[in-house]
């Protein structure tokens, strides 16, 4: 039994240089909420349209509750209306000409349910999104936030098994996007749907899913539960999506039981890391470790095992100070949250002053190298390619 | 879908490709109909048309192919006569028709005015009074003899010399430009308010005066429109046809469109083949100027036009704004409650230009059985064939922006064939049509040929009526439609026909207008056992009972403005009644910069949004 099972499942529309999707496999279990991640053109709206029906594959196979739904081989295309989804839409899609109530209530209306069945179920829908007050007025006349629930009410209103969402909360602001998060794991919970979310925030991804699936252009990155991807990405383009700012080319100098010493190119300063992979001697990886986890120590005084560099740049962002610091051969990403504000001065930070970088093994990922099977380049590290050399 | 269906579907030919459509008219099959009926309906006259420029009898006749009409048309010197003429008046006319639109937009836009209100109403009328009106109460108004301008005149100086005169050229070039400088005037209101003021800010912090920002950076942003407004204009300078038919045929100045109907008419027999032969060249022409706008407004994109624009304070041009009131009177008077004025006097003289006024041309009116049947059959082809228009139009937009294969293409330039066709060479290619084909044969001169051709010609404006409004529907909304479990017909019913209907109710009063005061189709289509109004003005005109012609022109407009009348106040009523949800109808479904004064969809703003959407595709 699976929710949604996808199989080598491939899109390219006509004129286009390169598939939009190529290949992907994938299997939902029934009750899962899955998101698809990835950056804009990554094919993850594609797939979820192509499961929706409302774009046909070019190759492969769909099935929806171990029905199969789409079949190239077999000539098989069930129109989307068939299908019996519920999908929120990127721009909430609500009809303007229909009120609150038939909005919610119109795919009940074209599966011909009863009509005090179907005002029970509205009713109850309404409730769920605390929108009852709101049922005679029009639903465009609501606010951002209210439209999307009245979207997601819609969706869910026909009973499906399966709701998709189309990056559903990109048009409402921080605050608000909190808020319909827990809103939509809870109903996903209560009503015991399966659930395919497309969506470009990571954060996003990891709150809301069991499963997250990385995409980068049309195909399957990594797959996994949010917090393998969160805190072991497999690759470069992976850890660079999930936020580790630093990525940095190193090589093997030797292997020691459960850890591994590696020489980051370039910089020359030697760290530790957790041989997880089978490292050799004169082996070359990738090390990614987050702007948070660098310990700074402002001094002019190396010290043994850390990295000697210069502040270069400080970005106050509130909660954190970003800080870029200039080392040999490159530069280095940190982070100081505002707890650790008072261990400082006010000129601690000032451009130029030296300090002192620290990294813990447990919190460097040792990641394939450029050339290697499983690398993908990051989408945002471009100078990953010229520190290289 | 069930499985055992699916089943079935699987076991089709594998020959067969598998192309499952996702909505109505997606795939390339579905295309087969609306394309072969646009061929038929669109494509054949002219088709037709050309065969005919090579044979040597009429229509319905067996005939030999030749090249004997062409020899004809292009050894007669007058043939070239007729060209200079008709290239003189389209580029003069057209140039002084942007030139005065221009300033009026400037004025209304820009500056503090008085009476620059009143510009746009008055120019929607003068877009919404047909060009038979202009024709008509300009050659009375003109008129050398016994016109207004001019009896006036002749009071006041004791004088005998006229000081008008609209049968002439420059009469003729003078109605062209007051008629046409109103449709300039609209379709450059909307690029003009639509520029970012923050490029004109951007001049005047450099150091631009306004005089030299205006002119600089406005006319020089706005140049692409007003070339693509220019070619426009041309077209429908080549195209004029009551015009030059009323005020320049008395003065044998003879253009392209009246060269052709006299072919047919004042020849005996007429002859087909010169008329041919002229309206292809003539299709020519016009086809590369569409061509030419095309492609420089293909190539040019407003980038700095965008759609958000924020007022500035209207420039204050001091002593020059009583200029502008003054033109602005002018305008008013000279372009709207003069002709107006004249018709409806005219109306009310036993014979134009004398006799006791009184209400005897309407009495032969409304005792003619013969002209009632006309003024009713006038209005049901504009309603019912208004609708054809805009329904076959819906179809036309729909199957183009939903269609994914090459196939759209095909089918945009089949709606978009009779805007570059003038109508008068439509109505000749429709004639060939049908006289040839079997079948057809018997529809000749009834009410339904001319209903067609007025169908036809009417396509492209119900078609540019309704495609911005189609083309802002998101998209999502029918997915979600279809996601709800509709099926793909009931989403173009249930989903997108209500939110297009304001718009497609305000585009069928518009191409009902067009249609009722169109001459050129029933010039040729009809015959004197079917007449429309406007065709009957003109005979009427011909045999000179030119206040009889002008009474029953008052009494269609009348009609026509009393429907107007009644519709706004439906709409008003409606409109009070249901206000939040169309404005959140309007809201969520067009962003198109307003082009009327008015901020809510009222029939002034539609007749304006209508006429002002016949721009071409951009």
């Amino acid at each position: 039994m699976s929710g949604v099972s996808l199989a080598r499942l491939s899109k390219r529309y006509s004129g286009a240089a390169s598939a939009a999707v190529q290949s992907l496999d994938l299997d939902i279990a029934p009750g899962e909420f899955v998101t698809l991640l990835g950056p804009s053109g990554c094919g993850k709206t594609t797939t979820l349209r192509m499961i929706a029906g409302l774009e046909v594959p070019t190759g492969g196979e769909i099935s929806i509750n171990d029905r199969l739904v789409f079949s190239k081989e077999r000539s098989v295309f069930v129109p989307p209306e068939k299908r019996g989804i519920g999908m929120v839409f990127q721009s909430y899609a609500l009809w303007p000409h229909m009120s609150v109530k038939s909005t919610v209530g119109y795919p009940l209306k074209l599966a011909k349910t009863p009509k005090p069945e179907r005002d029970r179920r509205i009713a109850e829908m309404l409730d769920r999104v605390h929108l009852a007050d709101r049922a005679d007025d029009a639903a465009v006349a609501l606010s951002g936030g209210q439209q999307q629930r009245v979207a997601l009410a819609r969706a869910m209103a026909g009973g499906s098994s399966l709701v998709l969402f189309d990056e559903p909360l990109s048009n409402l602001d921080v605050k608000l996007r909190y808020a319909m998060r827990v809103q939509i794991r809870e109903l996903h919970d209560e009503l015991g749907t399966t659930s395919v979310y497309v969506t470009h925030d990571q954060e996003e991804a990891i709150a809301l899913a069991d499963r997250v699936v990385v995409m980068n252009i049309g195909r399957i990155e990594q797959i996994g539960t949010a917090q393998q991807v969160y805190t072991k990405p497999i690759n470069a383009f992976v850890a660079d999506f999930m936020g580790f700012q630093n990525i940095l080319p190193a090589t093997v100098v030797t292997v020691g039981g459960a850890t591994a010493t590696v020489e980051l190119n370039g910089i020359g300063a030697r760290i530790d890391v957790i041989n997880d992979r089978m490292l050799h001697q004169g082996d070359a990886l990738l090390v990614a470790f987050r702007a948070s986890h660098v310990e700074l120590e402002l001094s002019d005084t190396p010290a043994p095992g850390s990295i000697p560099g210069f502040i270069h740049t400080v970005t106050y962002l509130g909660s954190t100070l970003r800080v870029l610091i200039n080392v040999k051969g490159g530069v280095i990403r940190a982070q100081v949250d505002e707890r650790d504000f008072g261990r400082y001065g006010p000129d601690d930070f000032a451009q130029g002053h030296p300090v002192n970088i620290t990294l813990s093994p447990g919190q460097i990922l040792s990641l394939p190298a450029p050339g290697q099977k499983v690398h993908t380049e990051p989408e945002r590290l471009t100078s990953l390619v010229s520190t290289m050399q | 879908m069930t499985d055992e269906k699916s089943a079935l579907f699987q076991g089709r030919a594998q020959w067969l490709r598998f192309r499952p459509s996702t909505g109505v008219f997606t795939t390339g099959r579905s295309m087969l109909i609306p394309i072969l009926v646009g061929i038929f309906l669109f494509a054949l006259p002219i088709i037709m048309l050309g065969i005919g420029a090579f044979r040597n009898a009429p229509p319905g006749l067996p005939a030999e192919w030749s090249f004997d009409a062409f020899g004809r048309t292009f050894s007669d010197p007058n043939t070239y006569k007729t060209f200079g003429i008709s290239v003189f008046i389209a580029v003069v006319s057209s140039v002084l028709s942007v030139a005065l639109a221009l300033i009026l937009v400037f004025l209304v836009a820009r500056t503090t005015t008085p009476l620059r209100r009143f510009v746009t109403p008055v120019m929607v009328l003068v877009i919404a009074l047909p060009p038979l009106f202009y024709a008509m109460s300009w050659g009375m108004l003109g008129n050398p003899h016994v016109g207004m301008i001019n009896t006036l005149w002749f009071q006041l100086t004791g004088l005998d010399t006229p000081i008008v005169n609209s049968y002439s050229l420059t009469g003729l070039i003078a109605a062209m430009v007051i008629k046409g400088s109103g449709f300039c005037y609209m379709l450059l209101l909307g690029p003009f308010r639509a520029i970012d003021r923050s490029i004109e800010e951007a001049a005047q912090m450099s150091g631009a005066g306004r005089l030299r920002t205006i002119i600089g950076i406005d006319l020089a942003v706005l140049m692409p429109a007003i070339t693509g407004v220019v070619i426009l204009n041309l077209v429908i300078g080549f195209e004029a046809f009551d015009l030059p038919l009323f005020l320049g045929t008395p003065a044998n100045i003879d253009v392209f469109s009246t060269q052709i109907y006299s072919f047919i008419t004042d020849v005996t027999p007429a002859d087909y083949g010169g008329a041919s032969s002229l309206s292809l060249v003539l299709v020519v022409l016009v086809g590369a100027l569409v061509w030419l706008q095309q492609v420089i407004l293909g190539r040019r994109r407003y980038t700095t036009v965008s759609g958000k624009s924020y007022n500035t304070t209207p420039w204050n041009i001091g002593g020059w704004r009583w200029v502008g009131t003054a033109l602005i009177v002018v305008y008013v008077v000279v372009g709207v409650i003069l002709p107006l004025l004249q018709l409806v006097l005219g109306s009310f003289q036993p014979f134009f230009g004398g006799g006791k006024y009184s209400t005897i041309n309407y009495e032969k009116l409304f005792n003619n059985p013969a002209t009632m049947q006309a003024l009713g059959t006038t209005i049901l082809i504009a309603i019912i064939g208004g609708a054809v228009a805009m329904a076959i139009a819906f179809i036309a937009v729909y199957a183009i922006t939903h269609n994914e294969t090459w196939l759209r293409r095909v089918l945009d330039g089949l709606t978009w064939l009779p805007f570059t066709v003038p109508g008068i060479v439509l109505a000749l290619g429709l004639s060939w049509t049908y006289v040839t084909i079997p079948g057809l044969r018997e529809l000749y001169g009834t009410v339904f040929l001319v209903a067609l051709g007025l169908i036809v010609a009417a396509v492209p404006i119900a078609t540019r009526a309704l495609q911005p409004a189609l083309i802002q529907i998101n998209r999502e909304l029918e997915d979600a439609s279809r996601i709800s479990g509709a099926r793909p017909i009931r989403v173009v019913m249930g989903t997108v026909l209500p939110l297009v209907m304001p718009t497609f109710l305000a585009g069928w009063f518009v191409v009902a207008i067009v249609i009722s005061g169109n001459l050129t189709i029933p010039v040729l289509l009809s015959n004197v056992k079917s007449p429309t109004v406007p065709f009957l003005v003109y005979q009427l005109t011909t045999m000179s009972q030119t206040s009889q012609a002008a009474a029953l022109l008052v009494v269609e407009l009348g009609i026509l403005f009393f429907g107007t009348l009644v519709l706004y106040f439906v709409q008003r009523l409606v409109w009070s009644r249901t206000r939040r949800r169309l404005k959140a109808t309007i809201a969520a479904t067009t962003a198109r910069a307003d082009v009327g004064d008015a901020s809510e969809p009222s029939l002034v703003s539609a007749v304006a949004g209508v006429e002002a959407g016949m721009e071409p595709r951009p």
